[in-house]
């Protein structure tokens, strides 16, 4: 039921709001992260364990899971489309 | 000095005139030429083509084009579908109050710079000024006429079952382009819009003598709708083959993370056409160097669209209902 | 000439056939996977025998009624800006007349589209004159980011942000499906991302204690026609248990720091899903600390449905599996995208969509 799509992590960064002295709260933790030529921003609040290079699987603008990579290419295979 | 739209530039007075003579003049081939209420035009032989269309898009300026180039080639090529070859656009301008002047020249530049590319000259035009909250910055019509050069005409009734169909090049980039500017999507590297004149290529295709049975660019609703319509004013359905359609990878993956569907989104510089199997290999050779491909066929059936997906089953494609908006589910 | 995928499938295809010996109801829970089953046609490339159901895991389908009504009212208060997901804005309320939230935008209200909930947290804090609501549906996988969302304006101390919440939990509407009277189901597709947040544990539960198999399945085709061939293999076998046929993104364990997120925010409620009426523990409701950001106890919107016994919209047979879409007389023609009777015709995973989109 949910838009869910692999992507991998460009870089990370701690965002919190307005300056945040007491160390790095993961909930504010993001990451720049690239779906195959489109990049948002997403959340790694709760992802702790993510690092730069990582595939992850996000919905919402939230990182839920690592892809494992071993397991990646079998079932999601090329695009049904033609490339131009 | 004012860097704006005001009222009083619509108001047919003095302020009117300056930003004609000032702003608008360069879209006509000679910007010293007397305005009069009426262009006369010499009459070519043969059949004229005549097309008009109107242009909201926001927003105004996005990657690879803006409104001013989209209503330019958007009416030529609506010509061309007719087999027709683009000659004069009117341009028909609806500015609202407080759309800055800075804006106002470069989609005016826009205008002229599309004008020379896809061949037209415009003759006649209209300014128009609305109240600030009424106009969405800029609204444009453009109308335009042309002259016939198919030998056949160009017409959904024309197309006959054993038809192929080509489209001219990949698909969703102008609709991709749109909704990045739109919601603010970092596309790396950017997805410029499609928007290009097709003239060129149709004039291409009636030199080699292939035999045209319907032209239809792809806009609003991408080819999704442009099939269905010919397929219903036709009566006949149409078979297209999923993995021959041509989509940018990033065009892809942006729709995979939006819930968008590449054969939704529109297009400005592609079409589709459908001529007899006996003009494909001609039709093909020209149109594939530059991302054209055979995409499906034409047969007996009712008048719809199915698509034969990568494992051999058919469903139907049908055009989006209502707008296109992201999804999470 | 088959493409690599093209000839993956007939495989499957071809075990799926000589692996059934005799008829099987299987049911796949989640929306994206009736619409990834639809759109590719899988459904004509089953042997015969072999019946698949589609389920009620449409968050927008089973979202109440009285919920969209409440949005919509909002959403008509010129201080306020109701944000929500593109997938709830041509969602009809109780009145399939009464308009939905584009309409209301249409009509000048500030109606903003989200694709993420943190995007509400930001949109607060640009307006800190006006009230922003959000409209927090969805199963376990969306459940993360409202808690998020949450704890986040919690810090930020946020006044001028709710939350109009109508979260729901999968294992009930499967518990309702398999007890009720009449049910066929033999075997679940469970949804994939759902489990990456919830693990397995749940699923665990159900199987042991109603014996019958659960496959955790991803949403491509080929994922989803293998997952087929796990469940009939089960099933044939006699060895009802959960099968994880998606451990790339799903860990049996699932992500605690998201459930753990979940559970500070959250606990389980009873709630009403549209079309299915009240299951209980279903739902979602903000714990003591989060009261604040509960847009109904914020702006004192009543419980009551108005009431839908007009509408002859059978969307709760359709989610349950125990109608088709094609079984109802209003399919594609009193129903259809354009003019909805109820959620399951509009949804982008509503099965009434996806057959009206995909069937020929």
């Amino acid at each position: 039921m949910c838009v869910a799509v692999p992507g991998r992590i460009l870089s990370i960064d701690h965002q919190p709001p307005g300056g945040d002295s007491d160390g790095e709260d993961p909930l504010w933790r993001i990451a720049q992260v690239d779906f195959g030529g489109v990049r948002q921003q997403v959340s790694l609040a709760c992802l702790p364990e993510a690092q730069v290079g990582d595939r992850v699987i996000v919905h919402v603008g939230i990182a839920l899971s690592l892809v494992a990579e071993d397991q990646e290419a079998e079932t999601r295979g090329p695009l049904p489309w033609a490339q131009p | 000095m004012n860097a704006c739209i005001q009222l009083a530039h619509g108001g047919g007075g003095t302020l009117m005139q300056q930003l004609i003579d000032r702003e608008l003049r360069c879209l006509y081939n000679d910007p010293t030429q007397v305005l009069h209420d009426a262009a006369r035009l010499e009459r070519p032989p043969g059949l004229l083509a005549f097309s008009t269309d109107s242009y909201v898009v926001q927003p105004l300026e996005f990657c690879g084009g803006d409104i001013g180039s989209l209503a330019i080639t958007g009416t030529a090529n609506d010509l061309a579908m007719a087999g027709a070859r683009p000659l004069h656009l009117s341009v028909a301008l609806i500015l609202e109050e407080g759309l800055p002047l800075e804006l106002l020249r470069r989609l005016v530049a826009s205008m002229a710079a599309s004008a020379r590319s896809c061949g037209v000259a415009i003759r006649t035009g209209d300014t128009k000024v609305v109240e600030r909250g009424k106009g969405d910055g800029i609204f444009i019509t453009t109308s335009g006429i042309g002259v016939v050069e198919a030998p056949n005409a160009i017409d959904p009734l024309a197309i006959q079952p054993g038809d192929q169909i080509l489209v001219s090049g990949d698909l969703g980039r102008h609709g991709l382009a749109i909704m990045a500017a739109r919601h603010g999507l970092d596309l790396q590297p950017p997805v410029a819009s499609d928007c290009a004149p097709l003239w060129p290529l149709v004039e291409q295709l009636l030199a080699a003598q292939v035999q045209l049975h319907c032209l239809r660019d792809l806009t609003r609703g991408g080819l999704a709708s442009a099939l269905q319509e010919l397929a219903q004013a036709r009566g006949l359905e149409f078979t297209v083959e999923n993995k021959q359609l041509p989509v940018l990878e990033a065009v892809a993956r942006s729709c995979e993370l939006l819930g968008f569907d590449p054969l939704h989104l529109a297009n400005e510089g592609r079409f589709v056409a459908v001529l007899p199997p006996q003009h494909l290999g001609t039709a093909l050779a020209l149109l594939a160097p530059l991302g054209g491909r055979h995409i499906g066929a034409v047969r007996q059936g009712p008048g719809r669209v199915l698509l034969r997906t990568e494992f051999g089953t058919e469903r139907l494609l049908l055009p989006p209902s209502g707008e296109l908006l992201p999804r999470i589910c | 000439m088959g493409t690599a995928m093209s000839i993956a499938m007939a495989r499957l295809a071809q075990q799926l056939a000589a692996t059934v010996s005799q008829p099987w109801t299987l049911m796949e829970v989640c929306g994206g996977q009736t619409h990834a089953i639809v759109r590719s046609g899988l459904d004509q490339l089953l042997p015969p025998g072999l019946r698949l159901i589609h389920g009620p895991g449409c968050p927008v389908c089973v979202t109440p009624a009285a919920t969209i009504d409440a949005a919509l009212e909002l959403a008509t208060r010129p201080e306020l800006i109701l944000c929500s997901y593109g997938d709830m804005l041509r969602v009809p309320g109780s009145d399939p007349t009464g308009g939905n939230l584009l309409q209301q935008r249409a009509a000048g209200g500030d109606v903003r589209l989200l694709t993420s909930p943190l995007q509400a947290l930001a949109i607060a804090q640009a307006h800190p004159q006006r009230q922003v609501v959000f409209l927090a549906v969805g199963f376990e996988t969306t459940a993360p980011a409202t808690a998020l969302l949450a704890r986040q304006a919690l810090g930020l101390q946020l006044a001028n942000l709710s939350l109009l919440l109508a979260h729901v939990r999968v294992p009930p509407a499967m518990e309702a499906i398999i007890t009720a009277p009449g049910n066929q189901v033999q075997g679940f597709l469970a949804a994939g991302h759902v489990c990456s947040v919830m693990g397995i544990s749940e699923l665990e539960l159900m199987v042991r204690q109603h014996q019958l198999p659960v496959v955790v399945t991803g949403f491509e085709p080929l994922e989803l026609m293998q997952g087929l061939l796990h469940c009939v293999q089960l099933l044939e076998a006699g060895t009802p248990r959960v099968l994880n046929a998606y451990k790339k993104v799903v860990r049996d364990s699932g992500n605690p720091t998201a459930r753990a997120l979940v559970e500070e925010v959250f606990e389980l409620a009873p709630q009403t899903w549209r079309g299915l009426g009240a299951l209980p523990a279903s739902g979602l409701a903000l714990r003591p600390a989060y009261h604040h950001l509960d847009a109904r106890r914020r702006f004192q919107l009543g419980q009551a449905s108005k009431g839908e016994s007009d509408n002859p919209c059978i969307s709760g047979l359709i989610l349950q599996g125990q109608k088709n879409p094609v079984d109802c007389p209003a399919f594609g023609k009193g129903c259809r995208p354009e003019h909805p009777l109820g959620a399951p015709m509009v949804s982008s995973e509503g099965a009434c969509a996806a057959y009206h989109h995909y069937r020929p």
